[in-house]
């Protein structure tokens, strides 16, 4: 029966027959037959039991017949936290369920709009594969049994570890690490927080360095605030669309189509209105390089040296905006000689980036001379090991053209709009052994920030060694180098899963304590990128025993308060308040009350506005800061009357004090060209000590955290660039994929295309390979198998394969789809930008070989 | 063409393959996991040459002529055009010939593993969203098709063909022509102008 369900013929095909071309063989319909082990399969389906799953088939129900339509019993307002576009969901509700989910019309970036991810949050919230009670685990690591026990015995379980781990054990409380997931962000990352600054451990972490933190720490430390500088949509302040009324806009390594769609989609059609210029600067041809007017196919990880060549071009035919540079910023002089004694020319930038000196002029030029115009950037930038430093060279470039603090320009470094909040202050005073003077004391300093940092801690001790963690997300896709984090899951004496669904982590966990989807809780989820929050309300009660992550620290804290000897249980009970679960009660305390900047944020005004509440917002008058850095009092009061709130008040590029500050890490206040260790050109590169130094950007916790120290300036390792003579990159896979979740909606399972790894032409000419034909990808961490997409969209001697899942995707299964399996297992785990903390996800070497007879279609792409 | 047809005006430079619109369909008509009512499809003129990528959106068409209605063997046809334009299969009449499959050009109709009363398994296609049809626009979701509705680049819109093709016009677009099999097919598809480079 299931043969004959499979799609019979690809549109497609039928379409080609007109003047049209089928664009990739490797579409949906294109599934191979590939057996794979289902066995646990079966053996996790049987930890959740029955679920509620009816409503949402995979098969052999009556098909919904128009007679069936009906209208939800009532509509919540509730929203998504995949990307930061943060859309506002129309849950529609009936008979107490979730069964449908529209866009926020009302909104005018959003009008209405949805993507693929956002709707398909019922199919997380109503799976037959969630895990819907605290499971402990059965036999040796990695194990497919677990036995469902009751909160109590987990948490008590759990607590009593801690408090072994911390009396008994050479490291103390600082051996326990943990990540909070950007499901629920906000209020999540901040009672881990809590939790770990009572517990006395530095090592707690969010996903910011797995996602975009870098620009935000640039920002900060060259405007004096971190957070994208421009927004979206109508701005009272400006009496502006802000980046929508933009005239130029530079999108450096950011696919923002596929990862942003209705961000974009905003973006697009300001673009048609208004005539805005698009420039994509991106080694591969994305959706967002489709809707431009120029697409630069630039060589990885070489961004800061195309940026200097712009640089260079505008400072020698004194393109800049003199009256702001002379006002607004400090250290052009010195960034002026610094570029002419490096000899960073567009003929220097043309021999590393690939893009020729005239193109980098003609950018530089219309860039300079078109205001306002917009620099937006992402993850591209921000995984590479120059992370910081490229972003503060962006920066510069939007300074010194008077680009910063004007509706529609900017450097819209997205993904890292902090909003200042943090939880009420500690009533009892932390405890000795673990703090000095009182409140937020950690003494000791935490491990490099990354969640990345924690596999290789366990594995070689170094600076000391991790004896526990707690991870929300998946560790085994999420992080690089898959083989050392298995090693590591193994080593570990304590591992807490938080998560919905088996994940390929979870077989190795201790405890995997279920949680919350998006619709189970009250809460402020992720901001958009310009800072911009909403208030969401719980539509349905959690399915069976889940609870929502802040709740499950809260409650290890009462338990903690129960088992502690050495502390008072107040000390837990009040720093860590259980009345903190009513969220709209903590939101309020928060925010209003202890955070000045954010004061006019209360829920009920967030809840009733149908737009994102833009961050920094310090009255209930105030109608939210769209622009960053005006030269208004609206803009200017919030931060004293400075309009770069920083020690100076300007756009530090060059000071002593900055540069002093950065020395120790190696870095400077005026970055030389460097790259990734693994560049395919033998550009110069860092290297990273065995000396650890206290960072002075990035403080997880009071007790700050150490990072390696660096040496800039080095050649890479010749041999290495022989044997891998290709440069491997890494990025979303599709738009409808979004990180380790959705891979358990089988709506997008379906519809989603196969893993691939997109080629040259001349590259595949080279290895002889077509669309389809099986390649292998090998770097000195491992090798992959899959198939080939060969089209020009990519830069030459470039691969790209896209994030995606782990080896243990049952919707796979169930929807006859091949697995899939993660690129982590080809990245490297040390590679990080120290001055953030990021980890390089990108550029890497690798050489490919094909695989002779191996095919995933029979079709070849003929043109016809 | 009727004066009462709907239809999609379709624009590939605004679409970015986000793909909302065949998750909205899913979600809003419950299609299962074997089988879809619409696709975007990634399209190009000439991929060896320049990078260009045109999704195109893909529905049932509607048709004037509609191939699937005459190729249906069942007696009285399990399939019928509406005085709206709309082409509706009847799935108690249906048997799971597939006939209509492989007679539609567009690819538009699949076998789903649904069954009707009889124990046949129907066949099932692009509705418009029929069951919102009564509805006002101020209703939760609307009006409109759950695809057009949620589509956040405004890349497919619904509406009366006559009027879409107006508007379409006062843009100064042009109508691309696919209609190879004659059936009178009612999307409307907007030529891309092509890019402009820098």
């Amino acid at each position: 029966m299931a043969d004959k369900f499979k799609p019979v013929v690809s549109k497609a095909n039928l379409w080609s027959r007109r003047s049209f071309l089928r664009f990739t063989a490797v579409s949906s319909a294109a599934v191979a037959g590939n057996s794979l082990n289902i066995k646990d399969a079966l053996a996790m389906h049987s930890w959740t039991g029955k679920t509620d799953f009816e409503q949402y088939p995979y098969t052999e129900k009556l098909i919904h017949r128009p007679k069936d339509g009906f209208l939800p019993d009532k509509v919540v307002n509730s929203g998504c936290s995949f990307c930061p576009s943060n859309c506002r969901h129309k849950v529609h509700i009936k008979d107490g369920r979730v069964m449908n989910v529209y866009g926020e019309p009302d909104d005018p970036v959003q009008d209405g709009g949805l993507c693929a991810k956002g709707q398909s949050i019922p199919q997380l919230l109503y799976n037959k594969y969630r895990i819907t009670k605290p499971m402990k685990r059965k036999g040796s690591k990695p194990s497919d049994v677990f036995e469902p026990i009751t909160w109590e015995q987990a948490l008590t379980e759990i607590a009593q570890k801690l408090i072994d781990i911390r009396d008994n054990t050479p490291e103390g409380a600082k051996g326990v690490a943990a990540k909070a997931s950007g499901r629920q962000t906000r209020e999540v990352g901040a009672m881990q927080w809590r939790f770990f600054e009572l517990y006395g451990s530095p090592n707690t972490t969010h996903e910011g360095y797995i996602c975009n933190d870098a620009g935000g720490i640039a920002l900060g430390m060259t405007l004096g605030k971190g957070g994208q500088t421009n927004g979206y949509g109508y701005d009272p302040i400006t009496k502006t669309e802000d980046l929508g009324d933009s005239k130029y806009i530079l999108w450096f390594g950011t696919n923002d189509a596929e990862c942003h769609p209705v961000l974009h989609s905003y973006m697009k059609k300001r673009k048609n209105k208004a005539g805005t210029k698009w420039v994509v600067v991106d080694p591969r041809f994305t959706m967002t390089a489709n809707g431009a007017d120029l697409w630069l196919p630039i060589k990885p990880g070489t961004d800061m040296a195309f940026i200097y060549g712009m640089l260079h071009h505008i400072i020698s035919n004194n393109l800049e905006d003199k009256k702001f540079v002379e006002k607004w910023v400090a250290g052009f002089e010195e960034l002026k000689k610094f570029i002419n004694e490096k000899g960073y020319s567009p003929e220097w930038a043309e021999k590393i980036t690939g893009i020729s000196k005239d193109t980098i002029k003609k950018i530089a030029e219309d860039y300079a001379k078109t205001k306002p115009a917009a620099i937006i950037t992402n993850a591209g930038i921000a995984h590479q090991v120059n992370a910081v430093d490229t972003f503060r060279t962006l920066i510069f470039l939007s300074a010194i053209t008077g680009n910063i603090g004007i509706h529609g320009g900017g450097a819209n470094f997205m993904h890292n709009s902090p909003i200042g909040v943090s939880l009420p202050p500690i009533k009892i005073p932390l405890n000795p052994p673990f703090t000095k003077g009182g409140v937020g004391g950690i003494i000791e300093a935490g491990l490099p920030p990354q969640p990345d940092y924690f596999v290789r801690a366990v594995n070689t001790g170094k600076p000391y060694k991790l004896r526990a963690i707690f991870y929300a997300g998946n560790m085994l896709t999420q992080n690089s180098n898959t083989k050392e984090v298995e090693e590591a899951l193994k080593k570990l004496d304590l591992f807490v899963s938080f998560n919905l669904f088996p994940q390929e982590d979870t077989y190795y966990a201790d405890y995997i304590l279920p949680t919350t989807t998006f619709y189970e809780v009250d809460h402020v989820g992720v901001r958009r990128c310009d800072r911009g929050i909403r208030w969401r309300n719980k539509c349905v009660d959690p399915i069976g025993e889940a609870k929502n992550d802040p709740d499950i620290w809260i409650e290890l804290g009462q338990m903690m308060a129960k088992l502690d000897k050495k502390n008072p249980p107040e000390y837990w009970t009040e720093n860590l308040d259980i009345k903190w679960k009513d969220k709209k009660y903590l939101w309020n305390q928060v925010s209003p009350k202890n955070n000045p900047t954010a004061a006019g944020m209360t829920a009920d005004r967030m809840d009733k506005l149908s737009v994102p509440l833009r961050w920094p917002c310090p009255g209930t008058d105030h109608p939210g800061t769209s622009v960053m850095f005006l030269d208004n009092p609206k803009w200017k009061d919030i931060w004293g009357g400075k309009r770069f709130p920083n020690a100076i008040d300007k756009v530090e590029i060059y000071t002593k004090e900055l540069d002093d500050k950065l020395k120790p890490t190696g870095h400077s206040a005026l970055p030389e060209f460097y790259t990734s260790p693994e560049n395919m050109d033998g550009h110069p590169t860092l290297e990273y000590t065995d000396e650890f130094i206290k960072s002075p950007t990035v403080s997880n916790t009071s007790g700050g955290n150490l990072i390696h120290k660096v040496k800039i300036g080095i050649k890479p390792d010749e041999k290495l660039r022989k044997e891998y003579p290709f440069q491997l990159i890494t990025g979303r896979n599709s738009a409808l994929h979004f990180h380790t979740i959705t891979h358990w909606a089988w709506n997008l399972t379906q519809i989603s295309g196969d893993i691939y790894a997109q080629i040259h032409p001349k590259l595949a000419e080279q290895i002889k390979v077509q669309t389809g034909d099986f390649i292998k990808v090998e770097t000195p961490r491992g090798a992959m198998e899959m198939p080939a997409l060969v089209w020009d969209g990519i830069q030459p001697n470039t691969i790209f394969i896209p994030i995606s899942f782990g080896n243990k995707q049952k919707v796979h299964q169930d929807v006859e789809r091949r697995i899939w399996d993660t690129v982590n297992n080809l990245t490297s785990n040390v590679y990080y930008d120290t001055l953030s903390g990021q980890q390089g996800y990108k550029a890497y070497l690798c050489k490919i070989t094909s695989i002779p007879g191996k095919r995933l279609v029979e079709k070849k792409i003929v043109k016809q | 063409m009727s004066k009462t047809q709907y239809g999609f005006l379709v624009d590939t430079e605004k679409c970015i393959f986000c793909r909302a619109c065949v998750i909205a369909c899913k979600m809003e008509n419950h299609v299962g996991s074997q089988w879809q009512r619409n696709e975007v499809v990634l399209m190009g003129p000439d991929q060896t040459k320049s990078p260009a990528m045109y999704p195109v959106y893909m529905n049932c068409n509607h048709c004037e002529r509609p191939a699937c209605i005459a190729a249906c063997p069942v007696e009285g046809k399990a399939l019928e055009k509406k005085s709206d334009g709309r082409v509706l299969v009847i799935p108690e009449k249906c048997d799971g010939d597939e006939f209509c499959v492989y007679a539609c050009p567009y690819g538009a109709i699949r076998l789903t593993p649904a069954r009707n009363e009889i124990g046949f398994y129907v066949v099932d296609k692009c509705t418009y969203c029929v069951h919102k049809a009564d509805r006002k626009s101020s209703d939760p979701g609307g009006n409109r098709p759950a695809c057009a509705t949620k589509c956040p680049t405004g890349a497919i819109e619904f509406g009366l063909r006559e009027e879409l093709l107006k508007k379409a016009k006062k843009e100064g677009r042009e109508e691309m022509d696919f209609d190879l099999f004659n059936t009178g097919p009612s999307n409307i598809y907007l030529k891309p102008r092509g890019k402009t480079t820098g």
